[in-house]
């Protein structure tokens, strides 16, 4: 069974087609990115994975739960789908550790000392351990970005859902936080990243997908072919633009 | 006017007491009561957002005189007996929650969409989200007018003189009907009214100094 499946979903806002007829199956422990110019509907496609927008027509399916049926509850699902946003929002009030604790002790009822042991390791793995006191306005973006990866990752999800991760930061943060990608990638979860980095979803990728429009054009399940020779000419005169500049 | 002052200390003293035990009593009662309108206002739940909407609009558009004529009048006369202290008090706290929910409101909406989303994502429920992570950051925003708000809830307790309240105005209004001294005795009242409201500006201002670092 797909981790993520959406079959003929629609969206809209208001009377604005955002999602015109999806289709798409991610596997587990797949790596998918998704790239498209702006506004063709990528943070939107995102966000109705994990219930922050929701669906008008069609399927979505995540981790066995359908969406759309009254029946399932939304929190079930992001239980064990994570997301990293584009402006990181970490949470002001909590210190860096208690950022990453916080849920996995109110959400998953798990134990506060052993959440700490666990949430110094995740510190580590993304170079941050000596800033676990401190709070999130004390830190720079990239920086604020890998501890964003570390609460996803405290709640061992299936997947996490990244949306623009380094869109926000500067150039020299954005290697550190691709960094800590990499890593997750190298794990069993399943990844959606919506990316302006084309060497992350070129080298990472198992599966790219582009976007217009609010449709799925093009669907690459061999990244460095479809970069060096895409099908489609939308996805062409796209990438020729990204690439340029 | 010391002389006014000494001969009727006491009764200045009662008024004090009485002004400043009905202003208490109604900051708590308008802060549980505002809390929850403005919970109820913000709720994703409809019949709850109606409920808190409708409150709040009547009793911050209605004066406050009115609001504390109903308790006076209409309540005794067809519910239950009460004082004048308990309808004065009651009229203020209502009317006064009206405006502390809308302070409290504007705090909590003011709090970056981005805190909620996340929270959510994380498997918060909206309750669990509201409470660990929006609302403690809204309060950083809704001190400042909640105090302002407070002090003004101090001044408007002298609508308990209207209505037999034992207040300092009540006081003032029976000291200067006895003696003529009309503008030694206000101007007495004056300076009681700011000996409770100055500590509150200082505090308030204390509280605002803290909360920005
Ligand atoms: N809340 C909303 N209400 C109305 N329209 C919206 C809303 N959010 C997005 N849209 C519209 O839906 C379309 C897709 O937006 P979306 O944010 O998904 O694009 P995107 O591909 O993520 O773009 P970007 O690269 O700029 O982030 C855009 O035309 C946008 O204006
Ligand atoms: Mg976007």
């Amino acid at each position: 069974m797909a981790m993520i499946e959406f079959n003929h979903v629609n969206k809209f806002y208001g009377q604005f087609e955002a999602l015109k007829d999806i289709n798409l199956n991610i596997e587990r422990g797949e790596v998918v990115s998704i790239i498209g110019p702006s506004g063709s509907g990528k943070s939107t496609l995102l966000r109705t994975i994990n219930g922050l927008e929701t669906i008008q027509d069609g399927q979505l399916i995540v981790n066995g739960f359908d969406l759309a049926d009254k029946k399932t509850n939304i929190n079930t699902i992001r239980r064990d789908v994570g997301m990293v946003f584009q402006h990181f929002n970490l949470y002001a009030n909590k210190t860096i550790i208690e950022n990453i604790t916080l849920a996995p002790h109110i959400v998953q009822k798990r134990d506060n000392d052993k959440l700490k042991v666990e949430a110094m390791k995740l510190l580590e793995m993304v170079g941050l351990a000596d800033q676990a006191d401190k709070y999130p306005k004390q830190l720079s973006g990239g920086q604020k970005q890998r501890i964003a990866i570390a609460r996803a990752l405290a709640m061992n999800p299936k997947a996490i859902l990244f949306d623009e991760p380094t869109s926000a930061l500067d150039p020299e943060m954005i290697g550190d936080v691709l960094e800590v990608m990499k890593k997750v990638a190298k794990q069993d979860v399943t990844m959606v990243v919506v990316t302006h980095e084309m060497g992350f979803a070129r080298e990472m990728a198992d599966r790219v997908v582009f976007m217009d429009e609010g449709q799925i054009l093009e669907v690459s399940d061999n990244p460095v072919e479809f970069f060096n020779n895409p099908t489609e000419p939308r996805a062409k005169s796209f990438l020729s633009k990204v690439i340029a500049r | 006017m010391i002389e006014i002052f000494q001969t009727y200390t006491a009764e200045f003293m009662q008024g004090m007491g009485m002004t400043i035990f009905s202003s208490l009593l109604a900051f708590a009662g308008s802060i549980i009561l505002g809390l929850v309108c403005a919970l109820f206002e913000i709720s994703p739940i409809k019949p709850l957002k109606i409920i808190g909407t409708v409150y709040v609009e009547i009793f911050r558009n209605i004066p406050l005189l009115v609001v504390t004529m109903f308790f006076y009048i209409v309540i005794p006369k067809y519910v239950m007996p009460m004082s004048g202290f308990s309808a004065g008090t009651i009229g203020l706290t209502i009317y006064t929650s009206a405006f502390f929910a809308e302070v409290i409101k504007a705090g909590i909406n003011s709090v970056p969409t981005g805190q909620w989303e996340a929270a959510r994502s994380n498997g918060m429920t909206y309750l669990q989200a509201m409470h660990h992570i929006v609302f403690p950051q809204a309060v950083r925003i809704i001190i400042p007018p909640l105090g302002n708000q407070t002090i003004t809830l101090v001044k408007n307790s002298s609508v308990l003189a209207f209505v037999a309240g034992f207040d300092l105005m009540y006081q003032a209004n029976q000291i200067s009907s006895i003696t003529f001294q009309q503008v030694p005795t206000y101007f007495i009242v004056g300076i009681l009214y700011l000996i409770i409201t100055m500590p509150l500006s200082y505090l308030m201002r204390h509280l605002e100094n803290k909360l920005e670092v």
